[in-house]
C-alpha cells in the first residue's frame, strides 16, 4: 500500500474500559487520506476516548491506534507535530493570552502560519492580549481551533469543536473552515452533536453504540441505504443500541 | 533541550503571581516584626506568615495537578507533540527558578531591615509543626487527587506505586540520616527527597506503561510542592533566626564568652507551650545588636553536657535523639557559633549505643579542631574535623579524657599504678606516659604551653591531691595534698578542687582541705613554693569559676553563709583576688545568679576586659574585674 492510499488514521481492534464499563469493544476503523470523518454517538458513548487513543493520550485497553501507519501511543510526540487538535474542553494555560500561547507554539512547529492565526482571532472578534481564563468558552474554543490550524496540520481532530459556539461560529467551523480544508486535502477527524453541521460537510460518518461501531461508510450511501436524514438515522441507531 | 526551556517560560509566566505573594509576604513579615504591638498580635502574625507561604504551596501544587490530570495528560503540551521528558524537565526547571525566585523575594524584607535594634522583638512561629502540618496537607492532597483521577486499574496500580515510591523515599531518606550519611536538617531531609522523587518520577514517566498521566502528575506535583515547602522551611527558618532574641530565653541555662569578650553565647529554652523533647534555642548575641541566632537540638535531660573550645568559637554536646517509629539514635553534635552566620549543628551517630542516663563524655581541644568522646565503659573515641570523622578508638583507657590540639591525654592502668598517657590526636600513637600518684583522676588542667598539667587526682577511701604533671620528663609531684573529696552541701559541687595556670608560670588552685570547713585558695610559685595562702569561710563555692582575665587578677565565685546571704538577697558574691599577694576584695556591686549549679553554669568565661554573665532572669551582664562594677549588656 503507497503512502497515498494508506489510512492516515486506523483503529485496530481497539477496547477502552474504565473498571469494568467497557465504552469501545474491538473497534476497527480507518479514515483515509483527505477524508471527513465525523464519528457520531450519544454522549458518554466513547467518542473522546477513541479520539485521545487517536492521537496517544490514553493508551488503549487492546489494540492499537495509528496515526500515519505508526503506533500513536509509541509515538506521540513525533507524530503529533503532524497533527492539528482542538480538545471538547478548551484548556490551555490559563494566565496566558492567545498571543502568548501562539508564541509558545510558533517554537515547536516550523510551518507556522501566523496571519492566519491573527487573521482568524480577528474574525471572530477574540482579543489576543486577553487571558485565556478570561475569554468566554466560544472565544477559547477559537483559539484552540485557530492554534490547530495554523501549524497547517495533515490531519486535524476534532472533539465536539462547536460546544459553546454561537451560530456563526458553528457556521464557520462548518461551511467555510472545515470545507476549505477539505479542499485542500486536509485529512478531518471529528466527534459532534451537530448533525446537521455534520451533514453538510462529512463524507463519511461513523455510528458508535454500545460500545460498537454500528455502522460506518460513506454519508450519501448510508442515507440513500436507510432513506432517511442523518438524524433520522442517528436516533434509529440509538434506539437500536438501547434495545439491544 | 529548547522544548523543555519553552516549557519552563510558559510554567513561569503562568505562576507569576508566586513570586509578587512572596514578595508581599516578606514586606509583611518586616513590618510586623517592627511594629510596637503586643506580643500577642505579633505572635498571631507571626503564625499566620507561617501557614499562609505552606497553604499557598498547596494550592500551587494542586492547582498544577488538576490542570495535568483535567485533559488525562497534560493535553495542551501532549497534544503539541511535545516529548514527555522535555515537558516534565521544563516543568521541573520552572519550579526550582520559582522557587529560588520567590524564597529571595520572601526573605529579602526582612533580611534588608534586619540590622534595626528593633528586630529583636519575636514574633515566634512553631517551624516544626509549620513544616509537618505541611507535609500532612500534601501528602492527603496528593492522594486524593490520585485516587479520584485514578479511572482504571492501571491508573490505581500507578497511584499506589507512587505511594509506595514515596514511602520508600521517606523511609531511605531518614534511613540515610540515621546511618549518618545525612547531616540532619529539615531542609536536607526535603531536598534530599526532592532528589529522589525527581529520579523516581523520571523512571515512572520514561517507563511510558498505561497511566503514565497519573505518575507524571503526581510526580511534577510532588516536585513543585516538594520544592516550595523547601523554600517554606528556609523562609520560616530565616523568619525564627531573624525574630527571635535572647529576650524570647525562658530560661538561660549556659553562657560562653569568646576570648576577646566581643560576643557572647546563650543557651536556653525559647519561652513557649511546653512539649516533650523541646529543642532548646541557641543564640548568640554581641553587645547591644543581636549578631546571629539559632536552633541547635538541644533535648534537656536527655543530652549530656555541653562543652565549649577554648575559643568559644565551638560547642559540642552527646545527644539521644529520637525520631517517631525508628527509635533513638545517639548521636554527637557540634555547632561553630560563628557571628553573623545562622547556627547549624553538625552530627555523627555513635557506634557504640550508650544508656540514655549515661551519655559519654565530650571534650574539644582548645581550638576545636578535635574531639574526645569518653565512652561509660571506657572506650575513648577521637574525631577531627567539621565532619566529625572518626580518627582512632582506644579500648585500653579509662572513663577519663583530655586533649589539646595535638595531644590527647588518657588515664589506664598501668603496671605502677595509674599512667596519664599522651597519645597524638590524629594518629592515636602513644608519645608519653606519666605514672600519677593516685589512683583516679577527676580534673586535668593543661597549661598553656602543653608541657604541664594540673591532675587531680583521688585515692580510695583516702585524701585527694592535686599533682603537677610534667609531660615531657615523665614525672609527677604532688602540690597539694590532703583534700576532701568535695561532696559539696548541694551534692553537685562536683570537684574536690579546680586549678589554673598563671601568666608569671605559678599555680592557683581552690580547693577544700580536709577537716576544714569552708575552702581555701592557694597561689604556688613555678617551683611548687606556696605563694600565698586565702581561707575562704564559704560553705559553697564554685571552684570552677577561677581564672586570670588580665595578668595579676583572678576572679573568685564564693558563696556565703546564709544569713548573710539572705540579707543581701544575691547570695554569690564575686571576689576579685591579686595573683601576686593574694589580696582579697569582695566586689561591692557584682554578683552571679543564686540558682546556678555546678551543671548549668560551667561555661563562664572572661574576656580580657571583662567578664560576662547572665542572670536568672535572662539578662547578660558585663562585668569589670578590677573594679567589679556590673552593667547590663543590652540585647537589642
Amino acid at each position: 500500500m503507497s503512502a497515498a492510499e494508506e489510512p492516515v488514521l486506523s483503529f485496530a481492534g481497539v477496547t477502552v474500559a474504565y473498571g469494568h464499563r467497557i465504552v469501545a469493544e474491538g473497534l476497527d476503523l480507518d479514515v483515509s487520506r483527505g477524508s471527513v470523518f465525523a464519528l457520531l454517538g450519544r454522549n458518554g458513548a466513547g467518542k473522546s476516548s477513541l479520539v485521545r487513543c487517536a492521537l496517544g493520550l490514553q493508551r488503549p485497553g487492546k489494540g492499537r491506534a495509528l496515526l500515519f501507519g505508526r503506533d500513536s501511543w509509541r509515538h506521540r510526540a513525533s507524530l503529533l507535530r503532524r497533527v492539528g487538535f482542538v480538545p471538547e474542553e478548551p484548556g490551555a494555560p490559563p494566565a496566558s493570552s492567545a498571543r502568548q500561547l501562539a508564541s509558545f507554539c510558533r517554537r515547536l512547529h516550523p510551518r507556522w502560519d501566523g496571519e492566519s492565526f491573527a487573521r482568524r482571532l480577528e474574525q471572530f472578534g477574540v482579543p489576543a492580549e486577553l487571558r485565556f481564563d478570561r475569554l468566554s468558552r466560544g472565544q477559547k474554543g477559537i483559539v484552540m481551533l485557530a492554534l490547530a490550524l495554523a501549524p497547517e496540520p495533515e490531519l486535524l481532530v476534532l472533539d465536539d469543536p462547536t460546544l459553546g459556539l454561537d451560530a456563526f461560529a458553528r457556521r464557520f467551523v462548518f461551511e467555510e473552515l472545515v470545507g476549505e480544508l477539505a479542499d485542500r486535502g486536509t485529512t478531518v477527524f471529528l466527534t459532534s452533536h451537530d448533525l446537521a453541521g455534520v451533514e453538510a460537510i462529512a463524507d463519511r460518518v461513523g455510528f458508535l453504540s454500545a460500545g460498537r461501531l454500528a455502522t460506518a461508510g460513506s454519508l450519501e450511501e448510508l442515507k440513500q441505504r436507510h432513506q432517511c436524514s442523518l438524524e433520522d438515522l442517528f436516533l434509529r441507531i440509538c434506539q437500536e443500541g438501547e434495545a439491544a | 533541550m529548547r522544548d523543555a526551556l519553552a516549557v519552563a517560560r510558559l510554567e513561569l509566566r503562568e505562576w507569576r503571581a508566586l513570586p509578587a505573594l512572596a514578595l508581599g509576604a516578606g514586606t509583611l513579615t518586616a513590618i510586623v516584626t517592627r511594629m510596637d504591638a503586643p506580643a500577642d498580635l505579633k505572635n498571631l502574625a507571626g503564625l499566620i506568615l507561617s501557614v499562609c507561604w505552606p497553604v499557598a504551596a498547596l494550592v500551587a501544587g494542586a492547582g498544577v495537578f488538576t490542570r495535568d490530570l483535567r485533559e488525562g495528560r497534560a493535553a495542551f503540551l501532549c497534544a503539541r507533540g511535545l516529548p514527555m521528558r522535555w515537558v516534565w524537565a521544563g516543568k521541573l526547571l520552572a519550579a526550582l527558578v520559582l522557587a529560588a525566585t520567590a524564597w529571595t523575594l520572601l526573605s529579602a524584607p526582612v533580611w534588608l531591615v534586619m540590622p534595626l535594634p528593633r528586630l529583636s522583638v519575636p514574633v515566634r512561629v512553631d517551624v516544626e509543626r509549620v513544616a509537618v502540618l505541611t507535609v500532612l496537607l500534601i501528602g492527603l492532597g496528593h492522594w486524593i487527587a490520585l485516587a479520584s483521577a485514578a479511572r482504571g486499574r492501571r491508573l490505581l496500580a500507578d497511584v499506589v506505586l507512587s505511594v509506595l515510591l514515596l514511602s520508600t523515599v521517606t523511609v531511605l531518606t531518614m534511613w540515610l540520616w540515621f546511618a549518618g550519611a545525612l547531616p540532619w536538617s529539615t531542609e536536607t531531609t526535603v531536598l534530599a527527597c526532592c532528589a529522589l522523587l525527581t529520579v523516581a518520577g523520571a523512571a515512572a514517566v520514561i517507563r511510558g506503561r498505561g497511566g503514565r498521566s497519573a505518575s507524571y502528575a503526581a510526580f511534577t506535583t510532588a516536585h513543585w510542592v516538594g520544592l516550595a515547602a523547601l523554600a517554606a522551611v528556609e523562609a520560616l527558618n530565616l523568619h525564627v533566626i531573624r525574630s527571635v532574641g535572647p529576650d524570647d530565653l525562658e530560661r538561660p541555662l549556659l553562657q560562653v564568652v569568646s576570648p576577646g569578650g566581643e560576643w557572647v553565647s546563650l543557651v536556653g529554652k525559647v519561652a513557649g507551650p511546653p512539649r516533650k523533647s523541646m529543642p532548646t534555642l541557641l543564640v548568640s548575641v554581641t553587645g547591644p545588636d543581636v549578631i546571629n541566632t539559632g536552633r541547635a537540638s538541644f533535648w534537656e535531660g536527655v543530652g549530656g553536657d555541653l562543652v565549649f573550645s577554648q575559643d568559644g568559637r565551638w560547642c559540642a554536646w552527646p545527644v539521644l535523639e529520637w525520631i517517631a517509629g525508628l527509635g533513638s539514635q545517639p548521636v554527637v553534635r557540634l555547632v561553630e557559633l560563628k557571628p553573623g552566620t545562622p547556627l547549624r549543628s553538625r552530627r555523627t551517630p555513635l557506634d557504640d549505643p550508650p544508656d540514655a542516663d549515661a551519655m559519654p563524655g565530650i571534650g574539644l581541644s582548645p581550638s576545636g579542631r578535635g574531639m574526645l568522646l569518653v565512652h561509660p565503659r571506657g572506650r575513648i573515641e577521637a574525631l577531627a574535623g567539621e565532619d566529625l570523622r572518626t580518627l582512632w578508638k582506644h579500648d585500653g583507657g579509662d572513663a577519663a579524657g583530655f586533649l589539646d590540639d595535638d595531644n590527647v591525654f588518657i588515664l589506664r592502668r598501668g603496671s605502677g599504678g595509674r599512667e596519664l598517657v599522651t597519645l597524638g590526636l590524629m594518629a592515636g600513637d602513644e608519645r608519653r606516659k606519666v605514672t600519677l600518684g593516685g589512683d583516679g583522676i577527676s580534673r586535668l588542667v593543661l597549661a598553656p604551653t602543653g608541657s604541664t598539667a594540673l591532675a587531680l587526682t583521688g585515692r580510695k577511701g583516702g585524701p585527694w591531691l592535686v599533682e603537677r604533671c610534667d609531660l615531657a620528663r615523665g614525672e609527677c609531684r604532688p602540690l597539694w595534698e590532703g583534700l576532701d573529696e568535695a561532696k559539696g552541701s548541694e551534692g553537685d559541687w562536683g570537684d574536690a578542687a579546680e586549678g589554673a595556670f598563671l601568666s608569671d608560670g605559678g599555680v592557683v588552685i581552690v580547693g577544700r582541705p580536709q577537716g576544714t570547713v569552708g575552702w581555701e585558695v592557694r597561689a604556688f610559685e613555678p617551683d611548687d613554693r606556696v605563694r600565698w595562702t586565702l581561707p575562704l569561710p564559704a560553705h559553697r563555692l564554685a571552684p570552677l569559676l577561677i581564672g586570670e582575665p588580665r595578668p595579676g587578677t583572678l576572679i573568685i565565685q564564693a558563696a556565703l553563709p546564709a544569713p548573710e546571704a539572705e540579707q543581701i538577697g544575691w547570695p554569690h558574691p564575686v571576689y576579685v583576688v591579686g595573683a601576686a599577694d593574694g589580696k582579697v576584695r569582695r566586689t561591692e556591686t557584682a554578683f552571679l545568679p543564686p540558682r546556678m549549679t555546678r551543671r548549668w553554669h560551667c561555661p563562664f568565661r572572661w574576656g580580657r576586659a571583662a567578664t560576662y554573665f547572665a542572670g536568672d532572669d535572662g539578662a547578660v551582664w558585663r562585668l569589670d574585674p578590677e573594679t567589679g562594677s556590673r552593667d547590663r549588656v543590652p540585647l537589642g
